[in-house]
């Protein structure tokens, strides 16, 4: 096996097979290093139903088989959760992550908040997350289903497709849905990264043969890392691979491409540039509901700075600032490292839309020196604020 | 594990998880949990406010079970408990931070008479009761045409709500606010209350908002055991049902619902004084400091001194756990075992698995000569209560509402020209709100005073020094969110300032 090399893969457990979405090769990979020994604990998400999930660090091989299935309308952040843990730990960890996931340890990593040497990331291809109690909405609404009759749903093709107890399938166009307010979240429409290629394993319904839709894995091995964590669960028995086609290979970039290509145009619409003469009422305008509660740097994967950071010491009961120079100063300091994850707008109780306002700010100098948050372990370019 | 928020009554999901020993030892933040955000949470949809995202710091703080002051075992504090209240006429107190099924052991405990300490409410028409209990939900603010604020500024107290208003807003509904400080930007109209004329204001206002009142008209405020009955009044007779008030404690509207009626209650100033007087000799308190709540926390110290019996069952270390004979301490909220009601009437599971302390209140009942419960019985007689089969999140039960009389607020007029304003938010009852005073621009620039000068207030014969923030007040208010210790009343919001030394002294 080397690097860069495809695959299909099927979990061999019948229930595992079953339960996951695409053949269940991610948990069974997720089990066996755990069982195996090669990681000393797994981070999944624990299924509460379809639209709510709480992330877990175990050492139990049962809870992540438990933990099959794919949850679109669970947009949980990962990557801090999994750094409070590993932070001086040293532990060896294998986690899964949607791309703005696995972006956010690469960051964090950068920060020493994680070693990933010590941590196994099993990347999954992600076309977007729904946030959980508009989905709701959503069903009982545009769908006129009711949301506890879901047991499963599906991104593909274009289209959102819901299952429910009764074996009935209804899909709904996504850019139908987005017009009207519902489907991905924002940050995930405009988002380039689909497939997380900087992960040790990218995984994915994309180039699964039509015949083996929903019963297999494609999954690209993108590290060494990546080979140990495949041959260590086809030598415990707990997945089969077969090599990936051609026509497999080219059918998942040309998913992806029309994914970022959708992006592309959600990019020119949610976040146009700030003409520099409104640049300061803008901010005041936009930041004018901010409560102080801090959520938004609880969530953030690359703040590492802890209590004591530069942002916080500008936030006091006794000022009655125009403007939030906390957010100002955070703006600033992760404009070269925000992955635009999301997780700060989904926790702002004041619905400020934070992450877009970061890309807005950060955006352009990114573009400018074509540099992609998150993706690699080098030093980010100098960035200037003119 | 899946939990409730207990900062307040909104009733906020979130997911609370154990550290493992050697992260406690590592981690910078203090605390055995970890927050995780609850984005399938129909009330907060994973939004926090602050107390939230710091709750492992108040879940730090845990209370031991003590007998005259000494740590025992917790079973040997509640025998001791059972012991010292038999013979003895107590008063049961909670403000319901605790789930349903501990509040109706509590009740058999206390023989249906658990105190609020709501009593300035007491003469509110009762067919009003169930519209201060369970309020509209949350989800009708957003379809409002017009919401009305009374005394709720939703950037300082209650911050969850200010979600819904901006999406209100969004929908075209028009906000008026009434109270003691402009809430930013918020409100189409604002009316800022004066210390000479503000129940008068409160009595006149239909007139005053008669473009914001009618179909489609929500009025929010908030109500706890220090709020004025002019307030409250005047919440109901503006919003005639479509009313939501904003509670502190985890459970009040629970607690409210279980005793569906307040009209026995005391104050707790009328409780405080009776102790005093040595009419009540022994007290039960129930997840709840008296001392943290009231204003003049040094008559509360003294007046509790004077009682033969002081029993404290409560999770949190506070004042009252270092004063009382008894102290029995059981899990805190997140472990336990059974519902609360929010603000809306949403039955909420808590998400723990103990029953320490509902098994505390049985056998000191039990102690007593009185009747036991089962917590499943208990848990059937909540479900009873608020009209469902079943817990679910995701539905608020329907509540039966009488319509009521319009209420009558006496329209006075009072001689204070100044006042100390004392704004309770959910942060002030567990002391966690700054000791600071919000003054107008105009009194901070015709007075000269300094950022990060000390200002000297005086009020009741007492003298205080506070750091100070320039805000949207009237010239004539000098408003407080924390329990300043120049401040003594409860019920009224006001208190006469004697004197201001607008002083030179820069803080520490």
């Amino acid at each position: 096996m080397n690097v860069g090399e495809c695959y299909l893969g099927w979990s061999t457990k019948d229930e595992v097979r079953e339960k996951g979405a695409s053949g269940g090769l991610v948990t069974s990979v997720l089990a066996a290093a755990l069982e195996k020994g090669l990681v000393e604990k797994v981070l999944v998400l624990k299924k509460i139903s379809e639209y709510d999930a709480e992330p877990i660090i175990t050492d139990s091989v049962d809870e992540v088989l438990e933990s099959a299935g794919s949850l679109h309308a669970v947009p949980v952040g990962l990557s801090k959760k999994l750094g409070l843990q590993l932070t001086r730990l040293g532990k060896k960890i294998a986690t899964v992550g949607k791309p703005c996931d696995v972006r956010g340890m690469y960051e964090m990593a950068l920060r020493d908040q994680i070693n990933i040497d010590n941590t196994y990331i099993v990347g999954l291809n992600c076309g977007g997350t729904m946030p959980p109690i508009l989905t709701r909405k959503m069903l009982r609404e545009v769908y006129e289903i009711d949301p506890e009759e879901v047991v499963e749903e599906e991104i593909a093709k274009g289209e959102l497709i819901f299952k429910t107890k009764d074996g009935k399938e209804i899909a709904k166009k996504i850019d139908e849905l987005e017009e009207m307010g519902y489907g991905r979240r924002e940050n995930c429409r405009y988002c380039f990264v689909k497939i997380p290629t900087n992960a040790d394993l990218a995984c994915g319904n994309w180039g699964v043969p039509k015949a083996k839709q929903g019963q297999a894995t494609f999954v690209e091995v993108c590290s060494e890392k990546g080979i140990e964590l495949l041959e260590n669960a086809v030598n415990a028995g707990y997945i089969e691979l077969e090599s990936a086609s051609e026509k497999g290979i080219n059918a998942r970039k040309k998913v992806e491409q029309a994914m970022i290509d959708l992006a592309s145009k959600w990019r020119e619409e949610l976040l146009p540039s700030i003409p520099d003469e409104e640049r300061l009422s803008f901010y005041i305008k936009e930041l004018e509901d901010c409560i102080g509660c801090g959520a938004c740097k609880t969530v953030c994967p690359v703040c590492a700075c802890g209590d004591d950071s530069k942002c916080t010491t500008m936030i006091s009961e006794l000022d009655n600032h125009k403007i939030s120079l906390y957010h100002l100063i955070r703006f600033l300091h992760i404009m070269d490292s925000c992955v635009a994850c999301g997780m700060c707008t989904d926790v702002c109780p004041a619905e400020i839309k934070m992450s877009q306002l970061q890309a807005r700010f950060s955006l352009p100098f990114q573009e400018e020196k074509e540099y992609v948050a998150g993706m690699t372990l080098e030093k980010p370019p100098f960035f200037e604020v003119r | 594990m899946k939990s409730v928020c207990p900062g307040c009554n909104f009733g906020c999901g979130l997911y609370l998880q154990p550290k493992d020993e050697e992260m406690i030892a590592l981690d910078y933040r203090r605390g055995i949990l970890e927050v995780d955000f609850k984005k399938g949470s129909e009330v907060n949809e994973g939004k926090l406010c602050k107390f939230g995202v710091e709750l492992p710091e108040y879940y730090a703080n845990k209370a031991v079970s003590k007998v005259d002051g000494s740590e025992v075992e917790f079973e040997k504090a509640v025998e001791e408990a059972g012991k010292r209240l038999a013979g003895k006429d107590a008063v049961f107190l909670s403000f319901g931070d605790s789930t349903c099924e501990e509040l109706i052991a509590l009740s058999k405990l206390a023989d249906g008479k658990i105190e609020s300490g709501l009593g300035a409410l007491s003469d509110i028409d009762e067919t009003a009761y169930m519209c201060m209990a369970v309020g509209i939900p949350y989800e009708d603010i957003e379809k409002a045409n017009s919401i009305v604020l009374i005394n709720v500024d939703p950037y300082a107290q209650y911050p969850l709500i200010l979600r819904r208003i901006l999406r209100a807003k969004e929908n075209g509904c028009k906000v008026a606010y009434v109270g003691w400080r402009k809430p930013r930007n918020l409100a189409d109209k604002v009316i800022l209350l004066s210390p000479s004329t503000w129940i008068k204001t409160l009595a006149e206002l239909e007139n005053e908002l008669s473009e914001f009142l009618g179909e489609g008209c929500v009025v929010i405020s908030d109500l706890h055991p220090h709020v004025h009955p002019a307030q409250v009044k005047t919440a109901l007779n503006l919003g005639k049902g479509n009313v939501l008030f904003l509670k502190p404690f985890a459970n009040l509207t629970g607690l409210m619902l279980l005793k569906s009626s307040v009209s026995d209650d005391r104050t707790l100033d009328n409780l405080i004084s009776e102790i005093e007087e040595g009419n009540v000799k022994a007290l039960f308190v129930h997840e709840a400091d008296l001392i943290e709540v009231m204003p003049d926390s040094e008559r509360v110290k003294e007046a509790l001194q004077k009682l033969e019996v002081l029993v404290v069952q409560t999770s949190r270390a506070s004042p009252i756990t270092e004063m009382a004979h008894v102290v029995i301490a059981p899990e805190q909220l997140w472990e336990k075992k059974g519902v609360v009601v929010n603000n809306e009437g949403r039955i909420l599971e808590v998400g723990g698995e103990r029953t320490d302390g509902f098994e505390a209140l049985c056998k000191v009942a039990e102690a007593l000569g009185k009747e036991k419960i089962e917590f499943d019985d208990a848990h059937k007689q909540v479900l009873e209560k608020v009209g469902v089969d079943v817990v679910n999140e995701y539905t608020v039960p329907a509540y039966e509402r009488k319509e009521y009389p319009a209420q009558s607020i006496e329209a006075q007029e009072s001689d204070i020209e100044t006042a100390l304003v004392k704004v309770y938010t959910p942060f002030t009852w567990r002391d966690m709100e700054g000791q600071y005073i919000c003054l107008s621009i105009n009194t901070i620039a015709s007075k000269g005073i300094m950022k990060g000068n000390l200002v000297t207030v005086g009020a009741n014969g007492n003298e205080g020094r506070y750091p100070f923030r320039p805000d949207d007040v009237a010239d004539d208010v000098v408003l407080t969110f924390g329990r300043i210790d120049i401040a003594k009343e409860n019920i009224t919001p006001l208190e006469k300032i004697e004197n201001t030394i607008w002083t030179e002294e820069k803080e520490e």
